[in-house]
């Protein structure tokens, strides 16, 4: 008998028993007496002291989960989800049922309003210096700054002017060496997180790495197993642990084309070696594979979605946030949490942090978000594109974003650099709300010119300095560089 | 005066009550432990549901919106305890159902309720309530990808378990 036959079997039998009895009077509950409660207090303590533990925990669940408004399916979801949060929020195992009805479930912040802090930092220089229709800046999706923060990886380009890398001296502003790569895509050129003089790319089925200072290549890691190795269609950049996911596919001769069923590979770059393991989700139509700081966690983007996979338990857990830029950032207490940005009307604010948190071998789903700029911080929604990026260090939790347009657009964050550091967890308890301080700087990109002049940003590991592009409202695109030491 | 509500309830919460109750109850089996545990757990998600029939009553599927909250309820580490607990005390012979499935179904139970939770309820809801992937999903609150994922390793998982072919998938 094979799984469906035995499936079907047992819900057959379990439907004839259910048939067979009668359906009894609904009763709705109401409140348990004191011995009953007494009674479940007592066989709790019985079962034993971790499930003590669960029943006495308060009501740190009671956050902000973040989901579509307007469609009639979404209110019967945010209904729904919200009477389960009524319970937790309600739930250090008191007797009564609570009364009154639930809180709206409008998106809301969980976080206490920041407060914009004074500008304490140094006045941004301008790193390069571009001629007209020519676009030097940091690459969207991975960092621009090697492993010690000495160098600076920059792309250059423009309509009419090959695309190259540029490794830039953040100092100067010097260029240090200009690197022509066979990449399968010109943002998919990253630094070696263990090595601060080279540069890693995947070539065919192999990762590539070169010395940016003798302009030497070699084999990373060769995977004959593989046609072609891709890192997806945005750029997927290695972890400060040294690993890397990237897709393993194979041609299908009938097709001359790229087969489906792409599998992960985890590749080790210090040992040349990877673990394979199936795709979490997708067939290899995945957007991004990002791996978080210390490589257990990896973020997929896959349309409108991020599917955030444990690799170790293969527990998933996914946020839909309308597609929006994201980075991995280490909070104060360690853990690894994704900043996001988005300037989507139906996600509830501009910079947004997902702490995935986990319950045994589970994620607990959905993923908890907490609002740290948004409408309720008293800002607005930007009109136009956000980017992000956050600290993977750990002496800051420091996430930076650029909000697209000009300093005098129509929203308070419109052409702004948003500079938020996250203090503290403010409770004991894990998903209790950040602590945020965050500053904000003019930083005049107005996207005149396209994709290439948007306003990308990086910020190095220690979360001290930050680099952004800007046109300036010109035609041209340069890099600046921030101190921000000193910000919030 | 005010105006009369302009969106006629299409079904009484009694009538929903006595359509959907042994459908949710069997659910509630393959996601719980123990016969007392899923009774309460649909009489939790039928609760709230009642408590908020004047709006829940207007959804296209009601259905979808109490299955939401009583796999939100299963899923609860604290709702879980609770349940289980609840359970326990109520064991006395105040159960109203009596579920005993013979042996060979009874280990199929046990391998569902043995998955990851979401491998669990998408089995369950594929196989016990016959949704579809864009179905599961709604309830969910979450992708067909995701469903599909989900269910292709929980049946990999169960034919692993009890040691059978899948079979063709019935999607």
């Amino acid at each position: 008998m094979n799984l469906n036959d035995r499936l079907n079997s047992a819900v057959t039998e379990l439907r004839q028993e259910l048939d067979h009895d009668s359906i009894p009077a609904f009763e709705p509950k109401r409140q348990v007496s004191l011995a009953s409660a007494a009674a479940a207090v007592f066989v709790a303590l019985v079962i034993g002291a971790g499930l003590f533990a669960f029943v006495t925990m308060t009501s740190d669940e009671a956050k902000v989960t973040v989901t579509s408004p307007s469609e009639n399916s979404s209110a019967q979801s945010d209904d729904a989800n919200n009477s389960e949060q009524s319970d937790d929020a309600n739930n250090s195992e008191q007797p009564e049922e609570p009364e009154e009805e639930p809180a709206p479930t409008e998106i809301e912040t969980a976080i206490s309003a920041p407060e914009p802090a004074p500008a304490d930092y140094s006045l941004p220089t301008q790193l390069t210096n571009s001629g007209p229709d020519e676009y030097i800046a940091p690459q969207p999706g991975s960092s621009a700054w090697n492993a010690d923060d000495s160098l600076l990886l920059l792309y250059r380009t423009g309509e009419e002017i090959a695309a190259a890398h540029a490794v830039v001296d953040p100092e100067t502003g010097e260029t240090i060496a200009e690197l022509a790569v066979d990449a399968i895509d010109i943002e998919q050129v990253y630094w070696h997180p263990l090595d601060p003089q080279s540069i890693i790319w995947l070539e065919e089925n192999r990762v590539m790495s070169r010395d940016v200072l003798t302009q030497e290549d070699a084999v990373v890691a060769a995977f004959e197993q593989c046609d072609v190795l891709t890192s997806t269609r945005f750029p997927g950049p290695p972890s400060i642990s040294g690993h890397m996911a990237v897709t393993c596919h194979l041609f299908d001769p009938t097709t001359e084309d790229l087969a489906t069923g792409a599998s992960l590979l985890i590749v080790d770059l210090a040992l040349g070696t990877a673990t394979e393991a199936e795709l979490p989700v997708g067939d290899g139509e995945v957007e991004a594979l990002v791996l978080s700081p210390s490589g257990d966690l990896l973020a997929q983007r896959l349309g409108r979605l991020i599917v955030i996979t444990d690799l170790a338990s293969g527990a998933m857990a996914e946020l839909d946030l309308s597609n929006p830029d994201f980075a991995w950032v280490v909070l104060p207490d360690g853990s690894e949490a994704l900043a996001l940005a988005s300037y989507h009307d139906t996600t509830p604010g501009t910079v947004l942090l997902a702490r995935p948190e986990f319950v045994g071998s589970d994620f607990v789903d959905p993923i908890v978000v907490d609002v740290l700029i948004g409408p309720d911080a008293g800002d607005e929604y930007p009109p136009s594109g956000t980017h992000i990026e956050a600290t993977v260090g750990t002496n800051e939790s420091r996430i930076v974003a650029t909000v697209r347009g000009p300093a005098s657009g129509d929203s308070p964050l419109t052409g702004q650099l948003i500079i938020v550091t996250i203090t503290g967890l403010a409770g004991a308890g894990r998903n209790d709300p950040p602590t945020v301080k965050y500053t904000t700087l003019d930083h005049e990109g107005a996207w005149m010119n396209g994709y290439w002049s948007n306003n990308t940003v990086s910020v190095n590991a220690a979360g001290t300095r930050v680099v952004w592009a800007s046109d300036a409202g010109t035609d041209s695109t340069n890099t600046y560089i921030l101190d921000i030491a000193g910000a919030n | 005066m005010n105006a009369p509500d302009s969106v006629k309830l299409v079904e009484t919460f009694d009538a929903y009550y006595r359509r959907d109750y042994r459908r949710l109850l069997g659910l509630a089996y393959m996601l719980s432990r123990s016969d007392s545990a899923s009774e309460d757990l649909v009489q939790d998600a039928l609760t709230e549901a009642h408590r908020k029939w004047a709006t829940v009553g207007r959804y296209d599927d009601p259905g979808s919106w109490v299955r939401r909250v009583m796999i939100n309820k299963s899923t609860s580490r604290f709702r879980r305890i609770r349940t289980e607990t609840r359970g326990l005390i109520r064991l006395a012979g105040q159960t109203q159902h009596s579920i005993d499935p013979s042996e060979p179904n009874a280990e199929v139970w046990e391998a569902v309720r043995a998955l990851p939770t979401r491998q669990a309820q998408c089995v369950a809801l594929h196989y016990w309530e016959d949704h579809s992937l864009n179905k599961i999903a709604e309830i969910l609150q979450c992708s067909t990808e995701t469903v599909k994922t989900h269910l292709a390793r929980g049946r990999k998982a169960l034919a692993s378990t009890l040691a059978t072919h899948e079979g063709g998938a019935s999607l």
